[in-house]
């Protein structure tokens, strides 16, 4: 999983997403995972356990914030080139 | 009835001719009132016959006579004593020359089944003694009765060619009295009379009893005959029944069904014979078998006939626990409405069941305020109350299945799910993800949201899902995943391959529900692909293996998926079928769970050019999935009213098509728009939409495809090359009703030669060569 090129993470006054025009703030508890992420953590399995560790919370837990994570802020994040039929 | 006289219909003839050439012994089993004496007398009037009636005292006393060719036994069914038996079989193999025409009330009694078995003994039964629509008519004629067309129809159909029924019908219409309700309540008024003199007083008390007992209920089973009439030898009595008369018919082992003319008169004599108190007693007592046996439907309609309100509740409660998920809500659904709050108010089952209900009947403040009530309960509760537990787990399991909770905060209902499945603490009712319809990703909730980001989901979800959801996880997040791919028109080929390569695993450990959905996804796959056949296949073998399984509840959806299918190949045949027979209803009101029946409704409606039907019925459906989220049926819905509206000229169409362009490009969606092929198309090509130019391309390089897989997909089938005009329309009708030229040229004040022209004109344009072709043509055409 990575970030759509382009993509910054600032912390000014709080931490917050930008790409072009468009900038969203990110909630702090969500800060760790985005700093991972623009740092180059893309495995799943290492950003779930990121998250076990720092919220302290299970596999299945931290699986469902990242999920969260994801779906909240899904325009910055890189698709997965697949084929088109 | 003198036997010159009698009618006896070309096809009985012809069958009689059959039997008598290649057999020597033909059995005539029928119930009284069938004619079998009048038909068999004027069947052998050619004959040489040897008459014999088992009424009477020492019957066979007289030896056949040589010069006879045919010895005519009557009311077989009396022959009960073994020396009688033994005589007539020893006649019957003494005399091979000689043909015997036995007449029975009863089967094929044992001691005659070796002829049977060897081909001499062949029967005639009920259905061939029955009069035609012409047998009718010709009886009604012999006594000076000339029924119009349509009122021939309705005394075929109330009579259903019962000849006894027809034979009085001829003297209550005697002297110019013309059939109508009252006449018909006065055939069957003596029929009953007849029935209680002929048939029922000359069965022994016992069986009189049991058989007014039986009445009211369908299936017969010897189980239920013993717990109604508390005789342990109720058993023996069926058995004689069923030999002895053609009252009782057998449906399979140890389940019959009584003859429904004789059932009318049964229910009638029951009125006369039990007082309101003692057949309260008798649907009582039927009530409990069906309760033993788990059929809850049967039990609660007869507890609510014995007036047991109590009993009512019970088993609502009763059926509401064993089948938590599923609930059979519509099936119950009368009895749940005729609940009185106050008691609804002291059962969190009951709550439950009808904050459900009033959703999936698309109430949705009932349904809330329901919810409010349960969630009151829940809080008057203390945790250690033994239906703590039990009420939240209702509670999470309306949080999750309520259709107007929508997709919102899923991530947190599954954490719910899981928190709750593992801390063990509380019980959740079994529930099904794709609520038996063939998606995931549009099945028990939308998850068209997720689909933009579907890869990268399914890499973090798949292992929550499958650990949370158990049994009903395994294969979820690969069907998912593929079905989203699918729906943006990716390659899914390697996915699909891992997806089957599991289907052996849903099947052994998985569920049925995951399943359909894995398959419906194949067969969609398949259509899109140009290979209908194939799914045609592969979605007849899950039907017969459901089937089999006794997973009933996809056969409704499974049959639409079908039907969607024959829809492109063109098999109108097929497709009528499924609108005759299996098509859902839509009154008093839509029921949310038949969506997806609904879908495949308004698409035969266009297909029919009823576009003004699917319209109604899409409209119905729009508040529901925008209320619920359905962003998948949303986006088909306006795509059908853009289908609709473009046909009736309607400008309406470009918005309709906008907003589903708009909602498609959103998520990247291809197929739903493209798998309507050549009835989107030119909405496509002229549409004008404002937005991604380079994805609309996609779309209508994809709808092409589709378009030359399935050329007639909802093309109107029917249509005329040229329209009727008004005249044409009433001349027509009139037509249809057996008016003659004159009768319309009169009705329509026009001229004679003139009514000609029109019928020439109407008969042209029907594509028909003769009048009595117009109806049948015109009705497939709708224009009746």
């Amino acid at each position: 999983m990575r970030f759509k090129p382009g993509v910054t993470l600032t912390e000014q006054g709080g931490w917050k997403l930008t790409l072009g025009n468009r900038a969203a703030p990110v909630a702090p508890q969500d800060a760790a995972l985005a700093g991972a992420i623009a740092q180059g953590v893309c495995e799943v399995d290492r950003l779930t356990a990121l998250i076990a560790r720092t919220r302290g919370v299970g596999e299945v837990d931290a699986a469902i914030d990242l999920a969260q994570f994801i779906l909240d802020y899904g325009d910055f994040i890189a698709e997965r080139p697949t084929p088109q039929k | 009835m003198d036997s010159s006289q009698a009618i006896i219909k070309p096809a009985l003839q012809a069958l009689f001719q059959t039997e008598w050439e290649q057999c020597r012994v033909i059995l005539f089993s029928a119930p009284c009132g069938f004619g079998k004496t009048t038909a068999a007398t004027a069947l052998l009037a050619q004959h040489t016959v040897c008459r014999y009636d088992a009424a009477e005292p020492d019957f066979l006393s007289t030896p056949i006579s040589p010069g006879c060719d045919a010895v005519l036994i009557d009311e077989l069914q009396l022959v009960q004593e073994s020396a009688d038996q033994q005589t007539i079989c020893e006649w019957i193999k003494a005399n091979p020359c000689k043909h015997f025409v036995l007449l029975s009330r009863g089967i094929v009694p044992g001691w005659l089944m070796p002829f049977q078995f060897t081909g001499l003994l062949r029967t005639i039964d009920s259905k061939a003694l029955l009069f035609d629509r012409a047998a009718t008519a010709k009886l009604l004629e012999q006594n000076g009765i000339f029924p119009a067309a349509e009122e021939l129809t309705a005394i075929q159909a109330e009579s259903i060619g019962y000849p006894l029924a027809v034979s009085i019908l001829c003297s209550c219409m005697a002297g110019g009295v013309p059939f109508s309700a009252a006449v018909a309540d006065e055939v069957r008024r003596q029929l009953f009379i007849h029935y209680e003199e002929a048939v029922y007083r000359r069965f022994p008390l016992p069986m009189r009893q049991l058989l007014l007992n039986l009445a009211p209920f369908e299936p017969i089973t010897p189980d239920l005959a013993i717990l109604l009439s508390g005789d342990g030898h109720a058993g023996e009595l069926l058995g004689q029944i069923q030999r002895d008369t053609t009252m009782m018919i057998y449906d399979e082992l140890d389940s019959f069904h009584l003859w429904p003319a004789f059932r009318q008169f049964l229910l009638w004599e029951m009125q006369q014979r039990y007082t309101p108190a003692e057949q309260n007693a008798i649907y009582s007592r039927a009530a409990l078998y069906y309760d033993l046996q788990e059929d809850y439907g049967k039990a609660l309609d007869c507890y609510a006939r014995s007036g047991e309100h109590r009993k009512v509740t019970e088993l609502l409660i009763k059926n509401a626990e064993q089948h938590p998920g599923v609930g059979h809500y519509y099936d119950m659904e009368k009895y749940y409405y005729a609940m009185p709050r106050e008691e609804v108010l002291q059962s969190p089952t009951l709550l439950c069941g009808m904050s459900m209900l009033t959703s999936l009947n698309m109430d949705y403040e009932a349904s809330e305020d329901w919810y409010a009530e349960l969630k009151a309960y829940a809080a008057r509760l203390k945790k250690s109350d033994a239906e703590y537990k039990d009420v939240q787990g209702k509670l999470a399991y309306l949080d999750i299945a309520l259709p107007q909770r929508g997709s919102n905060g899923l991530l947190e209902l599954i954490r719910s799910v899981f928190t709750i499945l593992t801390n063990k603490k509380i019980q959740l009712p079994a529930f099904s993800v794709t609520s038996t319809l063939p998606s995931v990703m549009n099945g028990g909730k939308d998850f068209c949201s997720w689909s933009k980001r579907d890869e990268i989901l399914y890499d973090t979800m798949r292992k929550p899902v499958e650990t949370v959801l158990g049994r009903g996880g395994i294969g979820l997040a690969d069907c998912a995943l593929c079905e989203s791919q699918f729906e943006k028109s990716k390659d899914v080929s390697t996915r699909m391959l891992t997806l089957m390569s599991r289907l052996g695993e849903i099947q052994r450990s998985g569920t049925p529900d995951m399943e359909f959905a894995v398959v419906g996804l194949l067969a969609r796959l398949q259509v899109s692909q140009g290979k209908a056949a194939a799914a045609v296949e592969l979605l007849e073998n899950l039907r017969t293996k459901f089937i089999e399984t006794g997973e009933s509840r996809f056969l409704p959806n499974l049959d639409a998926m079908l039907c969607r299918i024959w829809l492109r190949t063109g098999d109108t045949d097929r497709v009528a079928r499924w609108l005759r027979e299996k098509a859902p209803s839509t009154s008093p009101r839509l029921r949310a769970l038949w969506r997806y029946q609904y879908f495949t409704l308004a698409m035969v409606q266009i297909a029919n050019d009823d576009c003004d039907g699917a319209l109604l019925l899409l409209a119905q459906l729009l508040p529901y999935c925008v209320h619920c989220g359905r962003t998948m049926d949303v986006l088909h819905i306006r795509l059908l009213m853009a289908i609709c509206y473009f046909r009736l000229r309607n400008k309406v169409w470009k918005a309709a098509l906008s907003a589903a362009l708009d909602t498609a490009c959103e998520h990247a969606f291809i197929r739903p728009v493209a798998q309507y092929g050549g009835a989107v198309l030119p909405l496509l090509t002229s549409c004008g939409w404002q937005g991604d130019a380079a994805y609309l391309e996609q779309v209508i390089a994809a709808t092409r495809e589709q378009t030359v897989n399935y050329p007639d997909f909802l093309v109107c089938t029917h249509q005329m090359a040229e329209p009727l005009t008004v005249t044409e329309l009433q001349v027509l009708k009139l037509l249809c009703h057996d008016r003659s030229n004159g009768e319309i040229g009169e009705i329509l004040g026009i001229k004679l030669a003139t009514v000609k022209t029109h019928v020439s004109h109407v008969l042209q344009k029907l594509g028909v060569g003769r009048r009595n072709e117009a109806k049948a043509a015109a009705e497939k055409l709708g224009l009746l």
